[in-house]
C-alpha cells in the first residue's frame, strides 16, 4: 500500500514542471537554459527528494532548488550583476484597464526578463500565483520585508517597461 | 498612513498574500475598505495582476520537456511487500547464509586477483591516444572567447557531440573555448574549462556505447591516472564524458 506521504515522481512533474519552466525562463531568459534548469531540478529531486518527509513542502523545495541551480550555473559563468541597494519603491505608474487587457504572453515575458534580476525573481514567483510572501522569502532565502520591497520595486519597473511597449502604448 | 503610503504597500499584494502579512499591510487594507478611491485603485491593480498572471500561464514549456524529465528519472524499487517478504524471519536466515557465502567469495577474489578500476578509456584506447596527443600539442583549434551558447553552438555546427549533464562541481567553471577532434569515423567535442584558481580542464565528449561497468552512469564517476594526464569519466545519454587535466589526480578527486 502506498504511503500517503510518499511522493509520486510523475505526479510531481505534472504538477510543477510548467511553473518551474516559467520560473527558469524568467531567470535565464532563454528556453534552452530554462529546460536544463527544470531537468536538473528534477534530477536533484530524484537523488535527494526522499529526504522530504512532508509532501506539501515539495513545491517550495523544487523552486528553491531551481533557483540555487541558476545561481550556481548561470550567474557565475555568464554575468556578474551588481546588486542594487534596496530602494524605497516609488508608486507604480497607473496602467488603465484596456492597457492591462492588451498585455499578451510575449510582451509579459519580454517585460519581465528586462527587469533587474533582484526584483525579477520575486516578481515572477508572485505572478506564478503559487506562493505567498513567506514562501517567496523561503525560496529566495530573504526576509519577508525584503520580499515586499522587492515586489513593489519590481512591479514599478514592470509597469514602466510595459508603458513603453508598442503593444501597450496608452 | 497616507493614501500614497498605502498604495506603495499594497501595489504588489494579492488579497490572499496580503492577509496578516504585517500590521502596516493590515492597516492599508483597512483603509481600502473605507476609501472608495483607494479601493478603485487597488481593484485596478488586481486586474492588472490577474491579466499578467494569465498571460504567464499561457507560456508553455517545450512539448518534449515532460518526457525528457520522466525518461531521465530512474525509479528505485520501493515495494513495501518485497521488503516485508525479505525481512520475514525465515528469509533473514536464508539471507544471512547467502551473505556469508558471498562475503567469502568476494574476499577470496580480492586476495587472488589484483583489483582494477576499469574506465571508459580501457574500451577506447584510440580515444585516449587522441586526447593525450591533443593535450600534449597544446595547439588545439581553440575558439576565441565567447558565451557558453557560442561554444555549444560551435560544437553543434561541427556535428560534434555536446555535453549532456555536468558534474555539479564543474557547473560553475568558466567555459573558455571549444574545439572538436576526429577519431576514426567519429567526432569528439571538446570544451575548455577553467576554475577560479586558473586550473585548466578539457571536457571531451564522445558518442560511444560503453558498458556501465566501465563508465558509470551520471552522477557516478570513475577516476584514473595516466602517464601525462588525469581523467574523470562519466556517462550520460549514451555519451561518454571525459574531464581531463594535466593537474594531479587529487584535483579531479575533489570534483567527483
Amino acid at each position: 500500500m502506498k504511503d500517503e506521504h510518499e511522493i509520486d515522481f510523475e505526479e510531481l512533474v505534472d504538477a510543477h514542471y510548467q511553473a518551474l519552466y516559467r520560473f527558469g525562463y524568467s531567470l535565464s531568459g532563454n528556453e534552452h537554459d530554462a529546460s536544463d534548469l527544470v531537468q536538473e531540478t528534477f534530477s536533484t529531486f530524484a537523488l535527494k527528494g526522499s529526504s522530504i518527509r512532508d509532501r506539501s513542502k515539495a513545491k517550495t523545495w523544487l523552486f528553491t532548488t531551481l533557483h540555487r541551480h541558476f545561481l550556481r550555473q548561470f550567474r557565475k559563468s555568464k554575468r556578474v550583476q551588481v546588486q542594487s541597494p534596496e530602494i524605497l519603491a516609488n508608486q507604480a505608474p497607473p496602467i488603465d484597464s484596456d492597457a492591462a487587457r492588451a498585455i499578451d504572453c510575449d510582451s509579459a515575458l519580454d517585460a519581465l526578463v528586462s527587469i533587474n534580476e533582484t526584483y525579477r525573481t520575486p516578481l515572477t514567483l508572485y505572478y506564478l500565483r503559487h506562493f505567498n510572501y513567506r514562501e517567496i522569502g523561503e525560496i529566495l532565502e530573504i526576509p519577508i520585508g525584503t520580499v515586499m520591497s522587492r515586489l513593489a520595486r519590481g512591479k514599478t519597473e514592470l509597469k514602466k517597461i510595459l508603458l513603453h511597449s508598442p503593444k501597450i502604448d496608452q | 498612513m497616507t493614501r500614497d503610503e498605502a498604495k506603495i504597500l499594497l501595489q504588489a499584494c494579492s488579497l490572499e498574500s496580503a492577509a496578516s502579512t504585517s500590521p502596516e499591510v493590515e492597516e492599508a487594507l483597512a483603509m481600502v475598505a473605507q476609501d472608495p478611491e483607494l479601493a478603485a485603485w487597488w481593484a485596478a491593480e488586481q486586474e492588472f495582476d490577474d491579466a499578467f498572471s494569465l498571460e504567464m500561464d499561457r507560456f508553455a514549456a517545450p512539448l518534449d520537456l515532460r518526457a525528457k524529465i520522466v525518461r531521465s528519472h530512474d525509479p528505485k524499487p520501493q515495494s513495501s511487500s518485497i521488503f516485508s517478504h525479505w525481512f520475514s524471519p525465515g528469509s533473514l536466515r536464508t539471507f544471512a547464509s547467502f551473505a556469508t557465502a558471498f562475503a567469502l567469495v568476494v574476499f577470496v577474489s580480492v586476495m587472488l586477483f589484483e583489483p582494477r578500476e576499469a574506465t571508459a578509456l580501457d574500451e577506447l584506447p584510440g580515444f585516449l591516444t587522441t586526447i593525450q596527443q591533443e593535450i600534449e600539442k597544446n595547439s588545439a583549434p581553440k575558439k576565441p572567447d565567447g558565451s557558453d551558447e557560442d561554444f555549444l553552438k560551435y560544437l553543434e555546427e561541427q556535428n560534434a557531440p555536446l555535453p549532456s549533464r555536468y558534474l555539479e562541481s564543474i557547473q560553475g567553471f568558466d567555459r573558455t573555448g571549444a574545439s572538436f577532434l576526429e577519431e576514426a569515423d567519429s567526432k569528439i567535442g571538446v570544451l575548455f574549462l577553467e576554475n577560479d584558481s586558473g586550473q585548466i580542464f578539457r571536457l571531451f565528449v564522445i558518442n560511444r556505447d560503453v558498458s556501465d561497468s566501465t563508465s558509470p552512469p551520471f552522477p557516478e564517476t570513475s577516476l584514473r591516472q595516466y602517464p601525462s594526464i588525469s581523467v574523470l569519466t562519466w556517462k550520460d545519454g549514451g555519451k561518454v564524458h571525459v574531464l581531463a587535466t594535466t593537474e594531479s589526480i587529487e584535483v579531479l578527486q575533489k570534483l567527483r
